[in-house]
């Protein structure tokens, strides 16, 4: 899946959850952003993986501190 | 990051050490704890607290499970979830890491009954669960804005300064007595109007047997309800105690609430033609009645809850109501009631699907279950 893709439905999601006002990019992480918390966390992944087809392992959710982190899995498990 | 579970055995001693009362944070007051200990469905190995702790060795989240027994299925152990804290800003996995590992810890024979709109996507995706809303109700009964503003919590601190200012002041006594003066008046004759001849009420601390067979008829689908042992339990064995000197510093590293001036629990009989047809246990902790576990015959249900509300009226001391039980927010939603403010609330439970083959899909869960009873 191309990797552009990805960031615009990421972005799409992280904007709807986040607002608008805050900063996307692949560094952004939660320390970053206002309200997001281990439960919005949790709605976040829960919101791609609805979005992208595919479900997240509990280590994977652990370790995704950054948008970028987030969009690396997203690639390894949509790239055949 | 580190998770370390404690069992029901080790919990008092635990709360105690001093290496968890010096900490910045504490996983549970020793007054908790002790109680805790004591629980009637609990076995000595349960797990009962799992905290996590970053790389100074910190305590930097914490989840609780309370034990219980699925009650006509006694053989059937479950825990409730209680207490569920993380640090702001340490990061999911911690908050994550704790709920998955209290679930492995019960075999996810886990019930939930006090979860709110932000954290049940988060439940319902680790812990796959018969997930149900419970609407309810906020009451402001009559004027307590003395109390209202010395408890407020504002970020800003001069906000929170001029509000418990104000709450020391004459003008916030003058403005409930006042305000009370004009309400209560009204409240007693509406309170006269629905109260009904022939229908008794009484108090006590006590649950008799009377009580207990009562409970047996008309609990419907609950997935649990009081018995003696667990109510003895519950009423000689508080979380909430009265501020002192010494308990005012531990409890101000633990987040969730540990004092009450005033923490009652009462049953409430009400009875027709001297049969009782009515059963309340409510709590009343700082002049807030919260209606924890109610029992109607449903054959005289609209008299009772006149009656029921006809209390509430006549009681000048409560000052507030909370209740989510559907009889009672039915009734409300018909009724209007002469009280200062009504507010609409919203609770979820939650029965994990691997509990589900002995609560059925229909279960049914009052206020007083789980932790909520205590608090």
């Amino acid at each position: 899946m191309e990797h552009s893709y990805i960031i615009s439905k990421v972005k799409k999601i992280f904007h709807s959850l986040f607002g608008e006002h805050n900063e996307f990019n692949e560094d952004t992480s939660s320390s970053d952003v206002h309200g997001w918390d281990s439960l919005k966390h949790v709605v976040f992944i829960s919101k791609i993986e609805e979005e992208f087809g595919f479900r997240f392992s509990l280590d994977e959710m652990q370790e995704t501190t950054t948008i970028g982190d987030i969009c690396r899995i997203i690639d390894s498990k949509t790239t055949l | 990051m580190s998770f370390t579970h404690i069992s029901i055995k080790d919990l008092e001693q635990f709360s105690l050490s001093l290496a968890h009362l010096h900490g910045q944070n504490i996983a549970i007051t020793p007054w908790r704890a002790k109680s805790q200990a004591k629980n009637p469905s609990a076995k000595p190995d349960d797990t009962v607290l799992i905290y996590a702790t970053d790389e100074h060795g910190n305590i930097c989240g914490y989840i609780g499970a309370l034990p219980a027994r699925i009650q006509g299925c006694y053989k059937t152990r479950f825990a409730w979830s209680s207490c569920w804290w993380v640090k702001e800003n340490v990061g999911a996995a911690i908050s994550i890491g704790l709920l998955n590992e209290i679930l492995i810890a019960w075999d996810y024979k886990i019930m939930f009954s006090d979860m709110n709109e932000s954290n049940t996507p988060v439940i319902s995706r680790f812990c796959p669960s018969e997930i149900k809303k419970r609407p309810g109700f906020l009451i402001w009964l009559r004027a307590d804005l003395c109390r209202k503003t010395a408890g407020y919590r504002h970020k800003n601190r001069i906000v929170l300064f001029f509000l418990k200012t104000l709450a020391y002041t004459r003008i916030v006594h003058l403005a409930d007595l006042f305000i009370n003066a004009i309400l209560f008046p009204l409240q007693l004759l509406k309170a006269r109007q629905l109260k009904t001849p022939g229908i008794t009420m009484s108090e006590s601390e006590e649950l008799t047997v009377e009580d207990v067979n009562f409970i047996n008829e008309h609990k419907e689908n609950d997935v649990f309800y009081p018995d003696t042992k667990w109510y003895n339990w519950v009423l000689d064995n508080p979380w909430l105690v009265k501020k002192t000197k010494t308990n005012k510093d531990i409890a101000s590293k633990y987040y969730f609430s540990s004092f009450a001036d005033e923490n009652n629990l009462k049953w409430l009989r009400i009875r027709k033609n001297g049969k009782l047809s009515g059963l309340f246990l409510l709590s009343v902790r700082n002049r807030t009645v919260k209606t924890q576990f109610a029992y109607v015959d449903k054959s005289n249900e609209y008299l009772i809850l006149k009656n029921l509300f006809s209390h509430f009226l006549n009681k000048y001391k409560y000052k507030n109501l909370i209740s989510f039980h559907p009889l009672i927010v039915a009734f409300l939603r018909q009724k209007k009631l002469p009280f200062l403010l009504y507010r609409r609330k919203e609770r979820y439970c939650a029965v994990s699907n691997a509990l589900l083959n002995k609560t059925g899909k229909d279960f049914t869960m009052q206020d007083g279950m789980g932790d909520y009873v205590f608090t």
